[in-house]
């Protein structure tokens, strides 16, 4: 069976960690160049969600993934998948930011330079034009060769997420970018998401709401490793079906008891 | 017998046992410097050694002991390197993990006579080379090898998951990883591996004895099948020579050359450990 190049799919996917289901039943088609937010409480797979799609898992035993998992027109957990090659296209953005220890400029080409070492005299502008995709531009372009860890934690996850678009992911997967984060951080990072969804597809995950409600396209709704309810952002937020969404929702991001 | 009565007698044992391991590590090198400072001059240092070693310098036994240590380091380093590696990055089983691990502290138990002398059998005997600094640094890379590569690794292990996350996350091979993100970032234990291995290497008697040592006449080696002369066996046939005054002199002597080596080793590789270390863990 071939998909279309843009297709991000799971297909009654199960996933188990040493043998005790994590994520079980899951299928769903994401929308491309939105942005869908995959909501539930802590412990609710939201995370493995994410990793599964860039197969981040891989290193950690005991994990085996079940059924089909469709990114770019390709099974990724076929025998043969250039895994290397599908973690180029499926960018991730950790929940707190990592830095590497050496200069906002060697941060930014980090990706790009292991990908494209023939490509040196790009560099420069390569850096510049995702920093500014980032909005970090300005805050940093006179202080590139510096140290990267003296920028504030809010910078460094911009940075972050700079350095991961230079590799030109097709696919960005966020986990709780903005949990670690001042509030006036995550507002230029939630700006940062909105502009971002024009030419990418965007997967969030989080436990709050509010961020949801501002940025979501589409909800996923997570609960105990399996998907409550789905749907457009709108109806989700206006007319919870389920009971356990409803406390969720209400409950302001706790789990539902 | 109350808390406190308690709690001050171990400590008083405890003080006793760092003052006693104080005490022998003070008391072995004040012996050696008051004993062969007297013989400690230019001269001592840059000439070669003339009757048996009874009279001269050290010149040649010197380099010996240096080119025997840089041997063995410049050999037993890349292996070292590549099996820390190979432990941290590439295997995921842990009981394969502690079995390499359990291999290579034994090696580090066995004693190096033991290496002496299965390096004689098989190099000097079996494959009939003779007795050559080359075979003295082959077996001294293998003795120095565990001490490199606890040290790499230990510094391997001390970086958090998430710089390998990440390096995973931008679509990074295992060797890609290792080279551009973990190495860079634990190279102080590399180094510091590497200083350790070669005091180690310099104070090392027994394996060389019958493998790379020649006690007399030798000067620079001229190929790879020469022996050279070095510190530790001059110390021991000085010594055994115990009547005659100016060589026991000379003994202690070499032995304070030999010590000084060591201990600006072991100084540099612990002023690399906390400033590199502190560096890596910004």
């Amino acid at each position: 069976m071939k998909k279309s190049e843009e297709n991000l799919e799971f297909i009654n996917v199960e996933i188990t960690y040493n043998g005790k289901p994590v994520l079980r039943d899951l299928s769903y088609n994401f929308c491309k160049s939105a942005v869908t937010c995959i909501l539930g409480p802590s412990g609710s797979g939201k995370t493995t969600l994410l990793r599964s799609l860039s197969r981040l898992n891989d290193r950690i035993r005991g994990f085996k993934v079940r059924g089909e998992v469709w990114v770019a027109g390709e099974e990724i957990y076929f025998n043969g998948v250039d895994v290397y090659h599908l973690r180029r296209k499926v960018g991730m953005i950790f929940q707190s930011p990592c830095i590497f220890p050496a200069s906002v400029y060697e941060n930014v080409i980090f990706g790009f330079k292991y990908h494209h070492p023939e490509r040196k005299k790009e560099y420069p502008k390569i850096a510049e034009r995702y920093l500014k995709e980032a909005y970090l531009w300005d805050e940093v372009k006179d202080r590139l060769h510096k140290p990267a860890q003296n920028l504030s934690q809010g910078q460094q996850q911009r940075l972050s997420i700079a350095r991961t678009l230079a590799v030109e992911p097709e696919v960005l997967l966020m986990d709780e970018p903005t949990a670690s984060l001042d509030p006036v951080s995550s507002d230029a990072i939630e700006k940062l998401i909105f502009s971002l969804k024009e030419k990418r597809t965007i997967l969030l995950a989080t436990h709050n709401i509010a961020q949801a409600r501002r940025i979501a396209d589409d909800i996923i709704f997570l609960y105990d490793g399996s998907i409550w309810e789905k749907g457009k952002a709108s109806d989700f937020f206006e007319r919870p079906v389920k009971e356990e969404t409803r406390i969720f929702l209400e409950g302001g991001g706790s789990s539902p008891t | 017998m109350n808390r406190k009565m308690r709690d001050n007698i171990l400590r008083g044992i405890i003080y006793l046992t760092a003052f006693a391991g104080m005490f022998m590590m003070v008391a072995v090198l004040w012996e050696v410097i008051q004993r062969g400072w007297p013989a400690l001059s230019l001269e001592f240092l840059l000439q070669p050694s003339s009757n048996f070693g009874a009279e001269g310098g050290l010149l040649y036994q010197t380099l010996g002991t240096i080119i025997l240590m840089a041997g063995a380091v410049l050999i037993g380093f890349p292996v070292a390197l590549g099996s820390a590696l190979f432990q941290t990055e590439y295997v995921r089983s842990e009981q394969v993990k502690t079995f390499f691990r359990a291999i290579i502290f034994s090696l580090n138990a066995v004693p190096t006579i033991l290496f002496g002398l299965a390096g004689y059998l098989f190099f000097g005997v079996y494959l009939a080379t003779g007795v050559s600094w080359l075979t003295g640094a082959l077996i001294l890379a293998i003795m120095i090898l565990p001490t490199i590569q606890a040290s790499i690794q230990s510094a391997i292990e001390c970086l958090p998951e998430k710089y390998r996350e990440v390096g995973m996350a931008l679509g990074l091979t295992p060797w890609a990883l290792a080279r551009r993100v973990v190495l860079p970032q634990c190279w102080y234990g590399a180094v510091t591996g590497a200083l350790l291995g070669l005091a180690r290497a310099a104070g090392e008697t027994a394996a060389i004895m019958f493998t790379a040592a020649a006690f007399s006449g030798a000067t620079w080696p001229r190929s790879f099948a020469d022996p050279v002369p070095t510190l530790q066996t001059h110390i021991l046939v000085l010594a055994q020579d115990s009547a005659d005054a100016v060589s026991q002199t000379n003994a202690w002597g070499a032995a304070l050359v030999l010590l000084m080596i060591v201990f600006i080793l072991i100084l540099t590789s612990l002023v690399v450990r906390s400033r590199f270390s502190m560096e890596a863990q910004r």
